[in-house]
């Protein structure tokens, strides 16, 4: 390390960020990047990152606020993580995709954890997520959960948590395609340093997980498109990119026609059948023969032809039951009941009201805790403890007892950091990260990556477009040897996945054969910003919907 | 292809070509504002005002600087050169996975850059820029785009809007009554100045500039030369589309107006055309028009059955 460098003013603020530890030691994973990043020197760096970002603006890497084209930041650190870690975090995802897709499976067809007690029966019928029309429905491969991105947070102990599941439409994937594509035009010397796995892939094992899903009379070439709302949705370069890169046509509602349950699009050579439609949209925009009669947006008649078999959706109308606020609550024990393992990932904590002694716990810790209603939206009517007042507090109390069903409470998760360059120089910023995993009926595949968000403004600790937020490019790391994920089932079955990602079920007997356990991630303790975590913020799968900060605290 | 994706690739060439050609016609005819005091400036102001269908502009807008307001920068305009580009760009924006990266870049680039006011001092340099910027546009197009449908549609809006707008051009120089200055500029106008020299050597005249203008077959700007090119590009369209037959005479609506306009051009006597060609000008534009339409009704918002 060179004298007067880059981070040389750089200052941790606790044992929370990912790259400097609080005694001012380089992280391992980080130590190459660090390197690469202090020989560029200051001035160089500036000018590389100013560089990147206006190759963003070349490129109209945009997201839309407010009917407003924005250019979406890229934080010229990147994020490194070892290949133990990712080889945890993508058995994890996939495991609860796969939970998911038995729950919804479970739902809309026999209802055994409900049955069983697994579930409770009102988790169903108060949420406003299940669509009746899909009720009975059965996908052609059976795939619900096509696309999914589940948001992660790394705790006090450095390990990655559950946030939120976002199985509806989740966006944020093009970010990730061309962060990469920006890092490895602007410092190819950093990817010297070590061996990145490719994230470019994607867009081909999408289109493949698309095909996956056609009905059977789509033939042997079935026609797959993207449907968004249009240019000034948020999403909507995400829209484009995915289309451009997997060579399918972007619809809007008003290019697609139903006839005869069957639907088509209308092209310049007349009307063409489509087998497979990649949704961006929300479910009650579709369709306005059975969502909102009122809707000018969707396409009639396109319901029918869902249940006609004749197109697939994805993801599937009616997930949103799936990653509906409590439900999340439930996913380690869905994870136990559908797949008889125990869940790789924990998830936040989160204390249902309506439980006795989870409530008794809630009421003694009030001025603690988030406490939000299970059917709030938007951040409506939620309380942050630290912040509220004592008359705030004892009304809260009173509508919890009166309602406990109503309600579920969250501690306040430390998020950890990584430096981020802002004017002064790197400072220490919040991440989060939400990987993306498709599912073609056969695997559900992890994209190694996923989208770090960074909240940019000092102090801020809502990872939010929106609010200023940025991104990172996020470096899974290959490793050199194959690494054991042990997922504890009954039956005594693991997955045994290597570095690359790929898992394949071993019998009990071969345990012995590579017993090589996961390395320990280096212990990220007690950092001292804090972040509100909350549950998704309904209909807003675009955005991450974390709910604002009691305080101003400063990062450091 | 889809049917609204056609059509933006259709206003994609025809805005591009229009933020070319005003620029064009800007460049030159607001410098001749100081190259020749023999007519009131006023006058040359309205006449450009004309040409851009602003019929009775204001005496307040008659001056150079109000002129590039309204024509050059204003952004709300379509007919300026910063509201073609803008509308140009927009339409990009709703075609990008058809575009090639290159061409989406460029256009995107390009309204990053546009100034908000130009000073008369610094017009030519903007119009400068104006012209690289839609070269550059046209020249991905031409580099970079498979020869399909998309490119075709791209094509024909640009070759559509050029006809258009050289009609009139045509129309605003009035050449019943000119010298061979007021010829220059015209043919200067059309970018057509040096070509013209080069194919009569030198002898300008006002019949000789307008039948280079209306006929000469190997100037890319000339309304015949034009008119030939969007015959073969709708006809390559009909036969992507397996609606091309291998006769005379088609039931194609746009082939027959475009086929219509050109044999009007080629058989008949120049001076029939040059004798009344202001109306001959305004049936050119109609027959445009007319072609608009019908690519309307057949690709870009068919009546179509089940």
């Amino acid at each position: 390390m060179s004298g007067a460098s880059l981070f040389s003013g750089y200052e941790p603020g606790g044992d929370g960020d990912e790259m400097i530890a609080a005694d001012g030691t380089v992280r391992e994973t980080y130590a190459g990047l660090h390197a690469g990043l202090t020989d560029l020197g200051v001035e160089e760096f500036g000018a590389r990152s100013e560089s990147l970002a206006r190759s963003y603006l070349a490129q109209g890497v945009t997201f839309d606020y407010a009917g407003e084209e924005r250019p979406f930041p890229i934080d010229a650190v990147p994020r490194v993580i070892a290949p133990e870690e990712w080889a945890r975090v993508s058995v994890g995802i996939a495991q609860r995709v796969r939970a998911l897709e038995a729950f919804l499976d479970d739902l809309y067809t026999e209802q055994r954890a409900i049955g069983d007690g697994v579930v409770p029966a009102e988790l169903v019928s108060s949420s406003t997520y299940v669509v009746e029309a899909m009720r009975g429905y059965r996908p052609p491969n059976g795939v619900r959960i096509h696309i999914s991105g589940i948001d992660l947070v790394r705790d006090g102990s450095g390990g990655f948590r559950v946030l939120e599941d976002n199985v509806r439409t989740p966006s944020g994937v093009s970010y990730v395609l061309s962060n990469r594509r920006a890092m490895t035009q602007t410092f190819p010397e950093l990817f010297a340093r070590y061996s990145v796995r490719r994230v470019d892939e994607y867009p081909g094992r999408l289109l493949r997980a698309l095909e996956a899903a056609a009905p059977e009379s789509a033939g042997g070439d079935p026609t797959v498109v993207v449907l968004t709302p249009g240019r000034y949705n948020s999403a909507y370069f995400e829209h484009s990119l995915l289309a451009r890169t997997m060579g399918v046509e972007l619809v809007e509602g008003s290019d697609l026609v139903v006839r005869n349950d069957r639907v088509y699009m209308r092209t310049t050579a007349g009307l063409q059948r489509v087998d497979v439609i990649y949704k961006r949209t929300d479910d009650d925009f579709l369709d306005p023969e059975v969502f909102r009669p009122d809707s000018m947006l969707g396409v009639p008649g396109l319901i029918r032809a869902v249940l006609a078999g004749t197109v697939v959706l994805a993801n599937a109308v009616g997930n949103g039951i799936a990653d509906d606020k409590l439900t999340y609550t439930y996913v380690p024990d869905l994870i136990r009941y559908y797949l008889r393992e125990e869940p790789v990932l924990p998830n936040v904590d989160t204390w249902r009201l309506e439980e006795d002694h989870a409530r008794e716990e809630v009421l003694d810790r009030l001025e603690e805790l988030v406490v939000k209603p299970v059917d709030g939206s938007g951040g409506k009517g939620i309380v942050i403890g630290p912040r509220a007042t004592r008359a705030e507090l004892d009304e809260l109390r009173a509508r919890l007892v009166a309602d406990p069903r109503g309600w579920i409470a969250k501690p306040i998760v430390q998020l950890s950091t990584i430096p981020t360059l802002v004017e002064d120089g790197p400072e220490p910023r919040h991440v989060d990260l939400r990987p993306f995993a498709l599912n073609d009926g056969e695997d559900v595949w992890v994209l190694p990556g996923g989208l770090t968000r960074v909240a940019l403004p000092r102090g801020e600790m809502i990872v939010n477009s929106s609010r200023g937020g940025g991104s990172k490019d996020t470096w899974v790391l290959a490793g050199e040897r194959p690494t054991l994920v042990q997922v504890p089932t009954p039956t005594g079955v693991i997955s045994r996945v290597d570095a690359a990602g790929t898992d394949e079920q071993l019998e009990d007997g071969d345990m012995d054969r590579d017993d090589e356990r996961l390395a320990e991630p280096a212990p990220i303790t007690a950092a001292i910003p804090m972040i509100v975590v909350e549950q998704p913020v309904d209909g807003a799968t675009d955005q991450h919907a974390t709910d604002p900060h009691p305080t101003d605290e400063e990062a450091r | 292809m889809l049917s609204r994706i056609a059509d933006s690739l259709y206003w994609i060439g025809r805005y591009v070509e229009r933020a070319d050609q005003t620029a064009r016609i800007l460049d030159v005819d607001l410098q001749v504002l100081a190259e020749d005091a023999t007519r009131p400036a006023e006058d040359r102001l309205q006449e450009i005002h004309r040409m851009f269908g602003r019929p009775a502009a204001a005496a307040e807008d008659l001056t150079a600087q109000r002129t590039l307001d309204l024509l050059a920068t204003d952004r709300s305009n379509p007919s300026s050169v910063a509201g073609s580009l803008l509308v140009a760009r927009e339409n990009a924006r709703g075609a990008r996975e058809v575009l090639s990266t290159e061409v989406w870049e460029a256009l995107n680039t390009t309204r990053l850059e546009l100034p908000r006011t130009v000073h008369p001092s610094r017009m030519h340099a903007f119009f400068r820029w104006s012209k690289d910027r839609c070269a550059v546009i046209n020249g991905l197009v031409e580099a970079s785009m498979v020869r399909d449908e998309a490119w075709l549609f791209l094509r024909i809006g640009q070759l559509i809007e050029r006809i258009d707008m050289i009609s009139r051009i045509l129309q605003a120089h009035d050449l019943e009554d000119t010298d061979d200055g007021a010829v220059a500029v015209l043919l200067r106008t059309c970018s057509a100045h040096e070509a013209f020299i080069r194919a009569y050597r030198g002898q300008v005249s006002a019949a000789r500039a307008t039948e280079f203008l209306l006929l000469d077959s190997l100037f890319p700007r000339s309304i015949a030369h034009c008119l030939a090119e969007l015959e073969t590009a709708l006809e390559t369209l009909a036969r992507l589309h397996g609606t091309a037959f291998d006769r005379l005479g088609t039931e194609d609506p746009a082939r027959r107006a475009v086929g219509a306009a050109l044999a009007s051009l080629r058989y008949r006597r120049l001076g029939e055309v040059t004798g009344n060609l202001q109306d001959e000008m305004e049936h050119l534009q109609t027959a445009m028009r007319w072609i608009s339409g019908a690519l309307d009704t057949q690709y870009f918002s068919p009546q179509q059955g089940g």
